[in-house]
């Protein structure tokens, strides 16, 4: 069996060119979350007062928002044409495959946050500092926001229903890290205490959900 | 044999659940005393604490069916769990009627952000979502390894929530559900026990029916992939011996022929 | 007793609603139970495919 590593390299790669290929984050996914911020405007409070003291709040319901959307077409990528027999049969460590596709949303997540980090920049006016906590947190929430999402796509993949079952499953999943890393960039953005062991928070469940994640792929891998 | 999921260790539960209901309700409403600072409105404690350690009961069962499935392909502890998770669900959202009630008399609101209440909502859901998960994917082995896979998360995800919040909250002024006052009376705490009792056997009379229901299911599931099997070989069996039938009919039809055409019977049969 | 209704009310939605979901519970065992056919009704009748 390829070990856990090559195997998740060689899915990052994959699911990287897939993407590139047929450019839905670029193209759908990033004019989606700058829309979603322009509603949140419209929907709030045109003085800005309101959209620059709930930025973190905002930002991260987007990011979780567009998570869901991403996770779904990580799991579609083989389901879509009947290639996750192949993927079982490659001989990839099924949790080196569930690591790689992982590390591919959360590729796809950091652009998109990227972007959204300066729409609240330039949309809300709300300056952004404290960069070490700031970067570390965010890091951390996406990481544990892309294993969850990844989970959560095999799980629901290939029924029916599952495409709306999963942000269902996955969204109250991740509150702790919306909690978390609302608390982490309001802690960094404001300068106040307290936002480290909020980023612990998001450390500790990216570190489950990556755990649950490898330990199940294999066998939802076989059930699919 | 029985027409129902009914036995004789349910009917002894059941009776049990409703005798001691005729007398915890009394208990519950007029002969236990008012709390100092809340009033009447402490009574919702021997309802909602009750239904909030069935919830966590309920949580527990499906953990361990989970566990037990996945590492023992057990039938029995995966029934148990969808048991388990179905009537859960309905336990916690006593708890959060329950406890929205209480609340609406003790702070004013039906709903506030402390730790119990938002990792009770965030549970329902998370129980909700493994039924439908269950009610979603056909395949039965599927369905049992897909949603052991969640109901593990269960578990860890209610204690992280709860403390998440707690500490968010910590931030904020806490507000806690419970009764206030000095010592709890004596007659309290045997109610409140008395109430926990019974409402454990009636969470055992359901996880028994519904085990049992779950269990039929089930079976017709499992048993109708068989029937379905058995009836596409029947038709195979059909079409064969149709295909010999006209093929003996076109030889009565032909002309006399130089040679006799030897023809042996199919071999094997269903 | 204060507030009687809205403490009656909560009680009666909690046993009301336990007492709905047995009811669906028994009702769906007993229609279940007619499909099946004898001897393969209780888990202790067939054998655990563990």
């Amino acid at each position: 069996m390829i070990s856990v590593l090559r195997s998740a390299s060689l899915v990052l790669r994959k699911d990287l060119l897939a993407e590139w290929r047929s450019r839905v984050v670029v193209g759908q996914i990033l004019p989606f979350s700058i829309v979603l911020l322009l509603v949140f405007g419209f929907a709030l409070d045109p003085d800005r007062q309101v959209l620059e003291a709930a930025t973190p709040g905002l930002f991260w319901i987007t990011v979780l928002l567009v998570s869901m959307i991403a996770a779904q077409r990580s799991a579609a990528i083989e389901a879509g044409d009947g290639a996750t027999d192949g993927l079982r049969l490659s001989g990839l460590d099924p949790a080196g495959i569930f690591i790689g596709k992982t590390l591919a949303v959360v590729v796809q997540l950091v652009l998109l946050e990227v972007v959204l980090a300066l729409g609240v920049t330039v949309l809300f006016g709300r300056e952004l500092g404290g960069w070490l906590l700031l970067v570390t947190a965010t890091g951390l929430a996406t990481i544990a926001i892309a294993a969850a999402g990844t989970l959560g796509g095999t799980l629901t993949q290939g029924l029916a229903a599952g495409q709306t079952l999963l942000p269902v499953l996955v969204l109250p999943a991740l509150v702790p890290v919306l909690l978390g890393a609302t608390q982490a960039w309001e802690a960094a953005l404001s300068g106040q205490d307290g936002g480290w062991g909020w980023a612990g928070m998001c450390g500790v469940v990216a570190v489950l959900a990556l755990l649950l994640g490898a330990a199940s792929y294999g066998s939802l891998l076989d059930e699919g | 044999m029985d027409s129902t999921t009914g036995s004789k260790a349910t009917r002894l539960m059941g009776i049990f659940v409703l005798l001691g209901t005729a007398l915890a309700l009394p208990m519950a409403l007029a002969w236990t005393g008012r709390d100092v600072t809340q009033g009447d409105a402490v009574r919702f404690i021997y309802l909602h604490v009750p239904a909030a350690w069935t919830m966590y009961l309920s949580v527990f069962a499906v953990f361990i069916g989970s566990v037990m499935w996945l590492r023992r392909r057990s039938v029995f502890w995966d029934m148990v769990a969808e048991a388990a998770s179905e009537i859960g669900v309905v336990f916690a959202l006593l708890v959060l009627v329950t406890g929205a009630l209480w609340g609406n008399l003790t702070w004013g609101t039906y709903w506030e952000w402390d730790a119990r209440m938002t990792s009770t909502a965030v549970l329902t859901i998370l129980l909700a979502g493994h039924v439908a998960l269950r009610q979603a994917t056909p395949d039965v082995d599927g369905r049992a390894t897909r949603s052991a896979w969640l109901g593990l998360a269960l578990l860890p995800n209610a204690i992280i929530v709860h403390y998440a919040v707690d500490w968010w909250r910590g931030l904020h002024q806490e507000a806690t559900i419970g009764p206030t006052g000095a010592e709890i009376q004596d007659l309290q705490l045997f109610t409140w026990m008395f109430s926990a009792v019974i409402m454990t056997t009636a969470w055992a009379w359901l996880m028994t029916h519904r085990f049992r229901v779950g269990f039929l299911a089930r079976q017709l599931d499992v048993g109708g992939v068989s029937t379905a099997l058995a009836e596409r070989r029947a038709e195979a069996d059909r079409t064969w011996v149709d295909q010999v039938d006209r093929a003996d009919d076109l030889d009565a039809a032909t002309p006399v022929q130089a040679t006799p055409v030897h023809r042996s019977a199919p071999e094997g049969g269903a | 007793m204060e507030h009687a209704a809205q403490i009656l009310t909560g009680y009666g939605i909690a046993l009301g609603g336990l007492a709905l979901l047995g009811a669906r519970i028994v009702q769906r065992g007993r229609s279940l139970t007619k499909q099946v056919p004898e001897g393969q009704r209780r888990w202790m009748d067939v054998d655990d495919d563990d």
